[in-house]
């Protein structure tokens, strides 16, 4: 159970802002939507989360340890899927939990990534398929795989539905929101990043809406200790949908605010 | 076999094409110089005459051509992924590549028959080099170039340094790798013949620097054509050894 601690983060890329003074603190298994405009600066903070970049200035701490590089602790499902091409899907999940668990044998391995494979709903034949040969949405079904098969106590999510047709962006947040709320011990946190306000109201036990470049959070929206409705009551509930609203509307305000002062 | 020559019938079309027009340019019609320009009617027999001395020149050839290619491409590609992977390295190092690749090998020639304690093995140097530095190159410049997300992927999940380069740095690279390797491999054939020129007793490119010597252009003609035929062999197998291996790339 780990607690994610963002104090006073900013970060410049050159000599351009592109987050300033970012806080946040998060309890162990929440599942956290960072919401805001395409390159309001939402993707870069997952990266600082993951730890492929450093802040500039601030500190980002799990269970009071910093984040100083990429690591097993906190896994990443990135929008354009993270496989590599030269390997087959359960390759690519097998290499993943080799370095996970040491101990591990190869028949172990592969039975493991068979296991998860079916999981995430696909059929065993995928596990010796390239990644090619697969639709976008079962490559990004590895990848949730992968990411779940490795059990990392931290899950980072970068708009990984971003690139999927409806109806496969509908069955994949539901299979990771059930894949999450089924862990009941040790619930992973995750961090997923989004511009849909739906998917947001969806998925989050947390939201935090992003401003415009220099970033900063420009709203927090905590579902603890309220009834949240699912994708069948959302539409119909008057509560969710007045957050709904809110949420576009600070979103709105925030681009047409920032681009007038352009 | 029906479907392997239908797939390679224009190349058939184009050979058989290059067959006729060379033959009506010199035994038929005779509008190519009949002393350099050998017709087909002197140049066929003279395969069955020398077939022989052209497998034994074969033979001879590889001997060079592969300890020089293998060690060509094993340390092009060593030093090149080192190279590639480091900045500092890259940075301070790549001046040096650039000029020394730029000395045509041919010109190293009395250099290596001078610091080498055999013919053969100034002959395998010169081969060597010829393949190496656009092995090198091109190494260097897939590792520079592999897409970054591949690493910071490998980084996420904690792969450790030689499992990342054999398992994540080499496959990412290995298109440009393999285009390299072609490339050098052409070259070394190329630098076959320079290096056949001395010392040698026998060879493909010794074959036919012996037989220019003597004006028999039917031999040298013939020679030509078993070196591009050979050639065409070996990157004939060298393709479908590229084909596998990039398998993974969308235009395979």
């Amino acid at each position: 159970m780990l607690e994610v601690s963002v104090n006073h983060v900013s970060f410049s890329y050159d000599k351009d802002l592109i987050l300033a003074d970012i806080n946040m603190k998060v309890e162990a298994g929440a599942f956290v939507c960072l919401l805001g405009q395409s390159g309001c600066g939402k993707s870069t903070f997952l990266r600082l989360l993951a730890g492929l970049e450093r802040p500039s200035s601030g500190d980002i701490l799990v269970d009071d340890a910093p984040v100083m590089k990429a690591g097993l602790q906190r896994g990443v499902v990135f929008q354009d899927y993270g496989l590599f091409p030269w390997m087959s899907a359960g390759e690519n999940i097998m290499i993943a939990l080799k370095q996970r668990f040491k101990n591990m044998s190869f028949s172990e391995r592969k039975a493991e990534a068979l296991k998860r494979i079916k999981d995430v709903e696909l059929p065993e034949s995928v596990f010796n398929k390239l990644p090619k040969e697969l639709s976008g949405g079962m490559k990004q079904r590895c990848a949730i795989a992968r990411a779940f098969g490795i059990d990392p106590p931290i899950l980072l999510m970068d708009e990984p539905f971003g690139a999927l047709d409806a109806v496969t962006r509908a069955k994949l947040q539901d299979l990771v929101f059930d894949l999450w709320k089924k862990e009941t011990e040790n619930r992973k946190t995750i961090f997923f990043v989004t511009h849909d306000v739906d998917e947001a109201l969806l998925l989050a036990t947390e939201i935090f809406v992003f401003g415009q470049s220099p970033s900063k959070i420009i709203y927090n929206y905590s579902f603890k200790g309220k009834l949240k409705s699912d994708r069948t009551t959302m539409l119909d509930d008057p509560q969710t949908m007045q957050l709904r609203n809110n949420l576009i509307k600070i979103i709105h305000d925030e681009v047409r605010t920032k681009s007038h002062n352009l | 076999m029906k479907k392997f020559v239908m797939d390679r019938s224009g190349i058939l079309l184009i050979f058989i094409g290059l067959v006729i027009a060379y033959e009506l340019l010199t035994d038929v019609f005779g509008m190519l110089d009949p002393f350099l320009f050998r017709g087909l009617s002197m140049v066929i027999p003279a395969f069955g005459s020398h077939f022989d001395m052209l497998m034994k020149g074969l033979i001879s050839s590889l001997g060079l051509l592969i300890p020089a290619y293998v060690m060509a491409t094993f340390s092009g590609i060593s030093l090149g992924v080192l190279i590639g992977s480091k900045k500092s390295l890259r940075k301070n190092i790549t001046p040096f590549i650039n000029a020394f690749s730029a000395i045509p090998a041919p010109l190293l020639t009395p250099f290596a028959i001078h610091l080498f304690p055999s013919f053969r093995s100034a002959s395998i140097f010169i081969i060597f080099i010829g393949a190496f530095w656009p092995t090198l190159g091109t190494t260097v410049n897939a590792v520079m170039t592999i897409d970054k997300r591949y690493l910071e992927n490998a980084a996420t999940l904690e792969i450790g340094e030689v499992e990342k380069l054999l398992r994540v740095i080499l496959p990412a690279a290995s298109p440009t790798i393999l285009s390299g390797c072609t490339i050098a491999l052409k070259f070394s054939f190329v630098m076959l013949v320079v290096a056949e020129m001395f010392g040698a007793t026998s060879g493909m490119g010794y074959f036919v620097q012996y037989y220019s010597d003597f004006a028999r252009f039917d031999l040298v003609i013939a020679g030509f054509i078993f070196m591009a035929f050979i050639l065409v062999g070996i990157m004939y197998l060298f393709d479908i050894m590229k084909v596998r291996m990039l398998r993974w790339t969308i235009n395979n």
